[in-house]
């Protein structure tokens, strides 16, 4: 086995302790220093320290009622959660136990190039048997995550939680007394690459909330023949679904909170009257979730590990790589912590309780919505086709940014390759940020939008941009084929980015799922309508048939990894970035 | 040109797992069928293919056995897809009759047209004729696994085929409504009804008869 400094393992023993007996009537976590990292039944264990040893290798699961090899760090599934402090130096050796080449990717860390863990393009991955060192200065503070950046390892375990303290108490703009990480994540006992295959020979194998004939003959019922049968008109002439919401769905996931099922019941304990941080990653492989905890109003305070203006909602889409920290201060009782899938298949519950053995009921999922016009790139989202008054007055009051930008930057012209990895265009691609997206809108709660996200500090002050690109997001369902301005990662050339440029970023997204694009290395600073408070972000979900831009500083020499973080859309939605 | 053979035998030993097109075969038997009419045929149409996104090499077999008789197409074919929902394919065909054997030169087109119907024309070239046919399906979802299957294939000929009972002209009409359900995407059991009729001098000539009987089979892949 790995050595253990000490340090790391005293903190194992004490999380192994708690393991057996939670109390409420004791901080969580102080491991002698008090900055309240909680662990719970069943949670990853947490390492904290300057120095860590990591063993992945694969390890016998059992989520399903059937066994199942996963891949594991330190043999749990998450990995443990490692808590970081910002300043300081880490040292993190990675062992592979595993038969093939391995790699652990920091998501969303400045770091340097070498250090970033993605095979092929910052380094030579991990051979079998081998130990990589990384060592790199810790730049910020947040929540972040990490994973594999290998073959399909992420889908069949190799992630966990990265909490990284700030260099002093109180540097962050909020306040709290218990701290949780929430990891969600997807787990299939179908291997990774038998799930591409199907989805490679019929896109459409785990969608079981597909249009029927009883659907058409109800809105015939509804507006018509005439009218019913042009409602569909546009999506059977693209041959296109309007149910096309999640390529793999719980037909074959089971949806994990922290490593634990639904049954499982992940369980967080509070005291009355505390303030909650609740640290929700997106550790998936594909899938979006919906978050709400019934009754509990949720103070998002960071996104993506970054402080934002605080904004109370009750329920956030989480794309795959995101991260939100929310606070909460629960009354007396218990709440579920409930994230849904976007397509509605399925779910995973935890229980937020001021008393230990209590499982909180679930709310019952909700039906999924269609996709409409909007999603399909014609216009916006508040009607579900053409121009409506209430479309235009959107336009032209809050989204300004619909207005014509005279684009005061050049734009830097890229190879494009219309063809069989393009199916569709969008035609008429908004911004659409203040659209919560297909399955929450009108649902009458307070959801958070991107148009909510303004940073915490001012970036009045942050550069113009010198130049922009654009980036079509393309695809092809029926073949099952993803590819950025319809060429495939195998045929892609390179992009190059300036060292020392500002750069605007925007992607029209040509296809009818929503894509996290995740830019390595780099902060992403989102514009969301305000240009003295950009988002300052490390993955940004790009709606169907919108754009969305923001601006990125170029600020790191060397080579590093653009892509979609579906896994597996990643394939062929992905770029490499070059910085001279 | 060496840079370039070192990064891609870089990209095939680190990102290996990561290959966006891996090399595939599937094989579906859309219908194998047993069909109530006089010899109790059994009836199959099966398409197989290897391959990766653009190109690949298909196998298709359609025909029937019954008693001693066996009537067959059976095709095979590079395929390349050339637009978002269109392959491209060339080949050669051996159509069997009894004993009798025929092959032809296949030019086709294969894909999913407008409004989600499977589409399959095929222009078959050999020394006594050409021959155009054409396959439509559409597969409309009563539930998520219940599934019903019109299908409708029409063939025609520039000038008699002796060996294969083949006349010149419009020669077949073949329309089939099946209702499977899917137990998984890959195992599916039907009943169905098909209608057959010949034309012309298929018809007269060579006496196929017009026929409407019902089937029962399962559909499946892997």
């Amino acid at each position: 086995m790995s050595k253990m400094t000490r340090r790391t393992f005293l903190q194992s023993a004490a999380v192994a302790t708690l393991l057996y007996g939670v109390s409420p009537t004791r901080s969580l976590a102080d491991g002698g220093e008090n900055d309240g990292i909680g662990a719970t039944t069943g949670s990853p264990s947490i390492l904290k320290g300057n120095t860590f040893h990591l063993t992945i290798d694969r390890t016998v699961v059992n989520i399903t009622g059937k066994p199942a090899i996963a891949t594991t760090v330190n043999g749990t599934m998450p990995g443990p959660t490692l808590v970081w402090r910002e300043g300081e130096e880490v040292t993190i050796h990675v062992t592979n136990r595993l038969p093939v080449s391995t790699s652990i990717h920091w998501h969303g860390i400045i770091l340097p190039p070498e250090m970033d863990g993605v095979p092929d393009i910052s380094f030579d991955g991990i051979a079998p048997g081998e130990t990589f060192t990384y060592c790199f200065k810790v730049k910020q503070h947040g929540t972040y995550w990490y994973h594999s950046h290998s073959g399909f390892q992420e889908q069949t375990g190799l992630h966990g939680a990265l909490v990284i303290l700030p260099r002093n108490p109180g540097d962050e703009p909020f306040e709290y007394d218990r701290d949780y990480v929430i990891a969600l994540s997807d787990w299939s006992d179908e291997k990774p690459e038998s799930i591409y295959r199907k989805l490679k020979i019929q896109s459409d194998y785990y969608n079981f909330n597909q249009r029927t004939v009883g659907d058409f003959f109800h809105e015939v019922a509804e507006k018509g023949f005439v009218e019913a049968f042009k409602a569909r008109k546009m999506w059977n002439e693209m041959r296109m679904s309007d149910r096309d919401l999640s390529d793999v769905t719980a037909y074959t996931y089971t949806f994990l909170m922290n490593g634990r099922t639904d049954a499982q019941d992940w369980h967080a304990l509070f005291r009355p009257g505390e303030k909650v941080r609740l640290r929700f990653i997106n550790q998936s492989a594909m899938t979006i979730f919906d978050v709400r905890i019934p009754g509990l109003k949720m103070r998002v305070v960071a996104a993506d590990g970054n402080p934002v203006q605080p904004v109370d909602v009750e329920e956030f889409r989480i794309a795959v790589a995101e991260s939100y920290d929310v606070i909460v201060e629960p009354e007396e009782g218990s709440y579920c912590l409930f994230a849904q899938s976007i397509d509605r298949s399925g779910f995973v519950g935890g229980t937020l309780s001021s008393r230990n053995g209590v499982r909180a009921k679930r709310p019952p999922m909700e039906k999924p919505q269609s996709l409409t016009m909007a999603d399909m790139g014609m216009g916006g989202w508040r009607s579900t086709g053409g121009m409506s008054h209430e479309t235009m007055k959107m336009d032209h009051g809050k989204m300004k940014m619909d207005m014509p930008h005279k684009t005061p930057w050049p734009v830097t012209p890229l190879p494009m390759r219309k063809g069989v990895a393009w199916t569709m265009t969008a035609m008429d691609p908004r911004y659409r940020l203040d659209d919560p997206g297909v399955g929450l809108r009108h649902n009458g709660r307070r959801v958070l939008t991107y148009a909510d996200l303004r940073n915490y500090r001012s970036t009045a002050d942050d550069p113009k941009p010198d130049r922009e690109i654009v980036l079509h997001l393309t695809g092809n369902m029926e073949r099952y084929i993803w590819a950025i301005n319809g060429i495939k990662y195998a045929d892609a050339q390179p992009l190059r980015f300036h060292y020392g440029e500002r750069l605007r970023i925007t992607f029209i997204n040509d296809t009818m799922m929503p894509h996290p694009m995740h830019l390595h290395g780099m902060w992403s600073d989102l514009e969301t309508g305000d240009d003295t408070r950009l988002v300052r972000k490390h993955t940004v979900l790009v709606q169907p048939g919108a754009k969305i831009s923001y601006r990125v500083t170029v600020d790191a020499r060397g080579s590093w990894a653009y892509h979609c973080h579906m896994l597996y859309h990643m394939l062929g939605m992905f770029r490499k970035v070059e910085v001279v | 040109m060496k840079k370039l053979l070192i990064s891609t035998m870089l990209a095939a030993s680190l990102f290996a797992e990561m290959n966006d097109d891996p090399l595939r075969a599937t094989l579906l038997a859309d219908r194998l069928e047993w069909q109530a009419t006089d010899g109790d045929p059994v009836a199959w149409d099966v398409a197989a293919y290897a391959g990766y996104d653009i190109d690949k090499i298909y196998f298709y077999s359609e025909g029937a056995v019954q008693s001693d008789e066996t009537e067959s197409e059976n095709e095979l074919l590079y395929s390349r897809a050339v637009t978002p929902f269109w392959d491209l394919q060339g080949g050669l065909e051996m159509d069997t009759a009894g004993s009798e054997r025929k092959v032809w030169g296949v030019l086709a087109i294969q894909g999913l047209a407008p409004y989600f119907i499977d589409t399959r024309i095929r222009l078959k070239i050999s020394d006594e004729a050409v021959g155009v046919n054409f396959d439509f399906e559409y597969e409309a979802l009563l539930t998520q696994r219940l599934i019903l299957t019109p299908r409708i294939e029409m063939e025609a000929y520039s000038d008699d085929v002796p060996a294969l009972g083949i006349g010149s002209g419009f020669s077949l009409l073949a329309m089939g409504l099946r209702l499977r359900y899917e137990f998984v995407r890959e195992f599916a059991p039907y009943v169905g009804v098909e209608y057959l009729n010949g034309f012309g001098d298929t018809k007269k000539v060579y006496g196929m008869k017009e026929d409407t009987r019902f089937v029962a089979g399962v559909r499946f892949w892997f």
